[in-house]
């Protein structure tokens, strides 16, 4: 008697997936990773270097590699994750109050620091690097969508691990999860899954004040897709407001519970007047004020105009967008009289950094030598880093 | 209708879309009441806690009168400065907002009383003019214009009995507008600033 043996055998669909899964993880997420561990490694062993071969005093107690990723900053987030917000000033810096720091960040240290036993910095790092991976990740999905081959989106990646102060990535800082939310945004607002654009967005304004600067990018993309008819005429395509209306959501709940606390719905600005000298100027005003000086703000005026200069880019490729937002942030960004900070803040404007992937891609020689420039300059900025120098706040 | 629209119709019935839009109508509404809420009702957190603590330091440091405050680095008398200064300098305190405060809490009850406050207004060539008010208590206790020929005078305020006899005098100083001296070419400070306050004066105010 014939036996009739059942063989398994896939169908067409699994072995196309799978194939696709493995595909991807060879091509797309080993790339990132090498990139990501590579850079993240090499920073820390010049922060390393620095503090053992530079710096004046020695190790703290307890001091650890992790260590060079608390700085500055590091222990307003950490604070707030531990204890909540609190009207009290510190005690080297009047007028300084943790309310100058947006929630979100801080809430995923929370979230976060149980799965550690507690341990809010480790969190703060753990939660710092994961953002700044699935960012990377996400901003090559970005990238491929706006039509740039793999190599290109690729060398955008590594771009953003390369500029100079990139290890605010990895450090605890809320830039890695500013980044995060807003290429979520992006990317899902050109994907019309306006919903998970929507809810990136509102986080993101709850990360940092410029996150709703997101709204610019979302209108111009609504025009630019729909026409001015679809502001206009709402109601034949409401779900396409979606992420412009959920975007302040974060900044609005923020500043409910500010004024629930304080009576002061703007206490963050409040704080960082009196504890921090900072004070708003015109973007223009500000610049001349820069441009005269003859310390480091002069060279941040340069930066910021070349930023601006370089923002074009998007606009020669097409990405009206895009352009957009990063001159809106670039801008807002340079309001501020206080200048410290730019660096990290300029960071986060990562289609300047496909632009620029896109006009390196097809020219190796320009490629190398603006690799090792950034490369030698964020080494520089390390150390900075390491020693706590204005430059690298 | 054309059959896109119909298509639409189908799969994202009108009625879903009118509840989408009047949703997000709700929330639009929502963000512009509670914006005019937040700045209507918000008051500085800083400067209200700043003259919270002055206000605690002058109940527990009453003044005699006649008395002379001085301010500045190190000066112990910074401690009844209000919201609104910069860090105490050598020569005096910088303010660095448009209000600030000082409280001043005498023996009581007083005749009326006479406060003098020993200022420097910061006027420059490029900005030549300054106006400053002063206000008890949110009473009004003056009005002064401060030019580059007087910008050394003092501000005498005039507080009635009636306002002097109050439990704590809370002074408030405004000023028209701050300016770094940076961004008027006028030296390096590159801080916002409006008057410089380096002393007080509180007499009695009979004539």
């Amino acid at each position: 008697m014939k036996r009739s043996v059942s063989v398994r055998i896939p169908d067409s669909q699994t072995v196309a997936s799978s194939f696709d899964a493995v595909a991807t993880i060879r091509h797309i997420l080993l790339p990132i990773s090498a990139i990501f561990l590579v850079s993240r490694a090499a920073l820390l062993l010049i922060g390393m270097l620095t503090f053992t071969q530079i710096a004046q005093e020695p190790e703290p107690a307890g001091h650890t590699l992790l260590s060079y990723l608390c700085r500055f900053d590091c222990a307003w987030f950490v604070g707030v994750a531990q204890h909540g917000y609190s009207t009290i000033p510190a005690a080297d810096q009047p007028g300084a109050t943790n309310f100058a720091f947006y929630p979100l960040f801080p809430l995923l240290i929370r979230a976060v620091s149980p799965i550690v036993g507690g341990d809010a910095f480790f969190a703060a790092v753990i939660v710092s690097n994961l953002c700044f991976y699935v960012a990377l990740v996400y901003i090559y999905r970005y990238a491929r969508l706006l039509g740039l081959e793999h190599t290109a989106a690729l060398l955008s990646v590594a771009l953003l691990c390369i500029l100079p102060h990139s290890i605010v990535f990895s450090a605890a800082y809320s830039e890695s999860s500013f980044l995060l939310l807003l290429v979520v945004a992006m990317f899902y607002l050109r994907r019309e899954n306006y919903l998970v654009a929507g809810i990136a967005a509102a986080l993101l304004s709850a990360t940092r004040t410029t996150g709703v600067l997101f709204v610019v990018f979302a209108i111009a993309w609504i025009v630019r897709h729909g026409g001015a008819r679809a502001l206009l005429l709402p109601w034949r395509a409401p779900e396409k407001l979606v992420p412009v209306l959920f975007a302040p959501l974060g900044l609005f709940l923020f500043w409910a519970y500010c004024f629930l606390v304080t009576g002061d719905a703007f206490a963050g600005p409040s704080t960082m007047s009196h504890g921090w000298g900072w004070y708003f100027l015109p973007p223009w005003s500000n610049f001349a004020e820069m441009l005269q000086a003859d310390d480091i703000r002069y060279a941040f005026a340069l930066l910021a105009l070349g930023l601006l200069a370089g923002s074009f880019m998007l606009l020669r490729q097409g990405l009206y967008e895009e352009f957009f937002l990063c001159a809106a942030l670039i801008l807002l960004m340079s309001s501020g009289a206080v200048v410290g900070s730019l660096f990290r803040y300029w960071l986060v404007l990562f289609p300047l950094w496909i632009a620029a992937a896109r006009v390196l891609e097809p020219r190796p020689v320009l490629t190398a030598m603006t690799f090792s420039v950034l490369a030698l300059f964020n080494g520089l900025m390390m150390s900075a880093w390491t020693l706590q120098k204005f430059i690298a706040i | 209708m054309d059959a896109a629209e119909i298509h639409r119709d189908l799969i994202d019935p009108a009625w879903r879309r009118r509840l989408l839009l009047g949703s997000l109508a709700g929330l639009g509404l929502l963000y512009l009441l509670a914006f005019d809420l937040f700045v209507t009702r918000s008051r500085d957190f800083v400067v209200a806690l700043d003259n919270q603590r002055a206000l605690d330091y002058g109940r527990a440091h009453i003044l005699p009168v006649p008395s002379t405050l001085s301010f500045g680095e190190s000066q112990t008398d910074n401690a009844r400065l209000g919201g609104g200064w910069h860090r105490p300098d050598a020569g005096g305190v910088w303010s660095q907002a448009k209000d600030t405060f000082v409280a001043i809490i005498v023996v009581h009850p007083h005749p009326p009383l006479h406060i003098r406050l020993n200022t420097t207004a910061f006027v420059a060539a490029k900005r030549p003019k300054m106006r400053v008010t002063a206000s008890i208590n949110d009473v009004p206790a003056g009005k002064w214009v401060r030019t580059t020929s007087n910008a050394n005078e003092p501000l005498d305020l005039q507080v009635p009995a009636s306002l002097a006899s109050a439990d704590q005098l809370l002074i408030r100083l405004h000023t028209d507008h701050i300016a770094s001296p940076f961004r008027l070419d006028s030296g390096p400070d590159s801080r916002q600033l409006g008057i410089l306050l380096y002393s007080a004066e509180v007499r009695d105010g009979h004539p």
